[in-house]
Parts: C-alpha cells; structure tokens; sequence
C-alpha cells in the first residue's frame, strides 16, 4: 500500500498541529514520525506548523499589562450588593406570576371574586353579544370591585392600582417570557 | 503565603478594597484582552472597549453569584463589550470594514503586503479564521490557558476546543501559503 496517496497525507496533516504541541498519542505520534520520515510535501507542511506555533507562542508578550486599562475607579459607581439582589426579587417575583400555577391562583381568585358577587346572573352572559359581554364584564368586575372593597373609596383606589400593576406586570412579563423563548 | 481565591478578592472588592479589584483583574486580564482582541483584531477600539470591560466588570460585581468561574463571567462580559462594538462599527462604516476583514492580504497588493510586519501578517490570518478558531487560538496562546481552562471559559467541551485550535491552524496554514502571505512572512 502506498503511504502517500493524498487521503494519507491529509489524514497525517490534520494530526500535524496536535504533534506539534506533543498532544498525541503514542500510536499516532509513531504514525506521524514514520510518515513524516519518508515524505517531504508532509515534512513541509510540519515545517510550516512549527514555525507557525513559535509565533503564535510569541503572542503572549503582546498582551499590555492590565493596570494601562484598569479606569480610575473612584470616580466609578460603586457596585452595590442591595442592588444586584433587589433586581433578583424583582425577576423572581414576575416569574411567579407569570407560571402556570401563578396564573392558575389569579384565575381561580378572579372567577371566585365574580362568581361571589354575581351568583345568580352567571347565565345571562352567555346569552349576549360579544360586545355587550365585553362591556358588562368590565362593567361587573369593577362593581365587583365596589363590592368588595365595601364602598371605602381608598381602598377602592388601592384594589384599582393593585388590579393595573397586576394585569401591567402579568403582560409584561409574558410578553418577555415569549420574546426570550422564541 | 497563598494567593486568594477569586470569590475572596470579589468579597473584598465589593467591600471598597481597590486593591484586590486589581488583583482580580491582573489575575484574569489576558483572558479579556485575548477576548477582545479576537473580536476586533488590532484596531484602535480595542483601548476604549478593554477599559469599558473593566468599569462594567466593576459595576456589575455585584451580580456575580458566583456560579460560574470569574474568568468565564469576565470572558463574556468582554466579548459581548467587543460584539457591541464590532456591531456598530459595521453599521458605521459597512464599507470599510467589508474590506479590512474579508479582502485579508491574499487579495491585497504586494507593496502594502510587503510592508506589514511578522505581528500583523499572524493578525492578518487570525483575523481570516471562523470567530470560534480564532477565540479558541487566541486564548490559547495570547492568554496562555491549557485546553481545560478554555473549555470552561468558553463553555465548551475540550474536545471542541481541541478541535477548533487544531482546525484554525490548518487554516491559517492555507491562508499563509498564498503567494502574498509568503512574500511577507520572508
């Protein structure tokens, strides 16, 4: 069998930097050697990939000591740890809205809350367009809302901010949940 | 006496202590640099962006959890800064950049090849390589890190590494053997 053919000598070049750097393994570098020995296009390219790696060896002495790129850190924003852990609770807390069960737990206290105060007209929406259903069940949930919070304006005002955080956190949330997913 | 570990240099970073914010940054500093410098070569960004990766590695301290190496977290921190940079560059200025990174000196004339010294002739190849050779080389030389350390910097199997570093240097030793490149290397 002749040792040169170019699918040899292709094999033997791909091993060639591995041998150069002494990371082959005893049978392969014996290969390499022998193969080597006896033809001179692949004892050129082993020439080409040693000279090669002492230059690429000599590029550590490009790297400029770090203290020219290091900025004159007092006059830099303190890194904070209350900081980085109050974006953490943040996060966490949207994503506890935004799973299944935390989506489950708002939907099954909305539909308490509406079927509590709306026992015995449940029936009728569904015998409705879908803009009257629209319109009375904005209409009902903010009755809903009256209801419960018993007619006290202030907390009425603050069952209305809980209501937008909550619908405006949930959307957001999911919304940056699909963008990252997708 | 023995050197701290990068968590306690962090913990003491975090508390005002400058010095071993330093002492992080010297410790890891040619992992950023040889980050860098595979994105952007050796243009002149690589000043401004290798000082804004040390202010954002400063500010952001604070959010390392510690999960992952620091040098993994300062890697990252440093290719993104370089991505960032790279990016709008290109945006900037489509034109010129088309013809620093494609054309490389296997279509430059000879003159200007004949001129470069044997450091640009080595970043003119790099710089011909698939991103992920040319990382992978630069942080194993540039940055001097053994197989395993660039595995887990670039959150990659070692065999990978090994083989992106392998593949890179056929291909710069097809890229050095057009007519032009061996002119300059002479």
């Amino acid at each position: 069998m002749n040792p040169h053919t170019p699918e040899n000598c292709e094999r033997i070049e791909a091993m060639l930097p591995a041998f150069v750097e002494g990371g082959l393994a005893a049978g392969d570098e014996a290969l390499v050697r022998a193969h080597v020995a006896s033809c001179a296009s692949c004892r050129e390219s082993l020439a080409t990939f040693s000279a090669l790696e002492e230059s690429l060896v000599s590029r550590r002495s490009e790297v400029p000591p770090a203290a020219a790129f290091i900025p004159a850190l007092a006059t830099a924003p303190a890194p904070s740890r209350a900081r980085a852990q109050a974006r953490p609770r943040l996060v966490a807390a949207l994503r506890a809205i935004t799973s299944v069960p935390g989506v489950s737990i708002i939907l099954v206290v909305w539909s308490a809350m509406f079927l509590l105060r709306f026992r015995g007209t449940v029936g009728e929406i569904f015998t409705w367009t879908t803009l009257e259903r629209l319109s009375a069940i904005t209409h009902r949930i903010s009755g809903a809302l009256v209801g419960v919070s018993g007619g006290d304006p202030y907390t009425l005002a603050a069952m209305y901010v809980a209501l937008a955080l909550l619908v405006l956190g949930s959307t957001g949330a999911i919304t940056l949940r699909f963008i990252r997913n997708s | 006496m023995p050197q701290p570990l990068d968590s306690e240099l962090v913990a003491r970073s975090l508390r005002g202590d400058e010095r071993a914010f330093r002492e992080l940054i010297e410790r890891h500093h040619a992992i950023a640099y040889a980050a860098v410098r595979s994105i952007l070569g050796s243009r002149d960004e690589v000043q401004d962006v290798m000082q804004l990766v040390y202010l954002k590695t400063y500010q952001g301290l604070a959010g390392f959890r510690g999960d992952a190496r620091f040098s993994t977290w300062l890697y990252q921190i440093a290719r993104r800064e370089a991505l960032d940079v790279s990016s709008k560059r290109r945006h900037e200025h489509a034109d010129i950049d088309e013809m620093e990174i494609a054309a490389g000196p296997g279509s430059a004339p000879d003159t200007a090849v004949g001129e470069r010294g044997m450091r640009e002739w080595l970043d003119g190849a790099l710089g011909e390589l698939d991103e992920a050779y040319r990382t992978a080389i630069e942080l194993r030389y540039m940055a001097e890190k053994s197989y395993e350390e660039i595995a887990a910097i670039m959150q990659l199997p070692v065999g990978t590494v090994k083989t992106y570093v392998h593949r890179g240097k056929i291909e710069m030793k097809r890229i050095l053997s057009r007519p032009a490149w061996r002119e300059a290397g002479r």
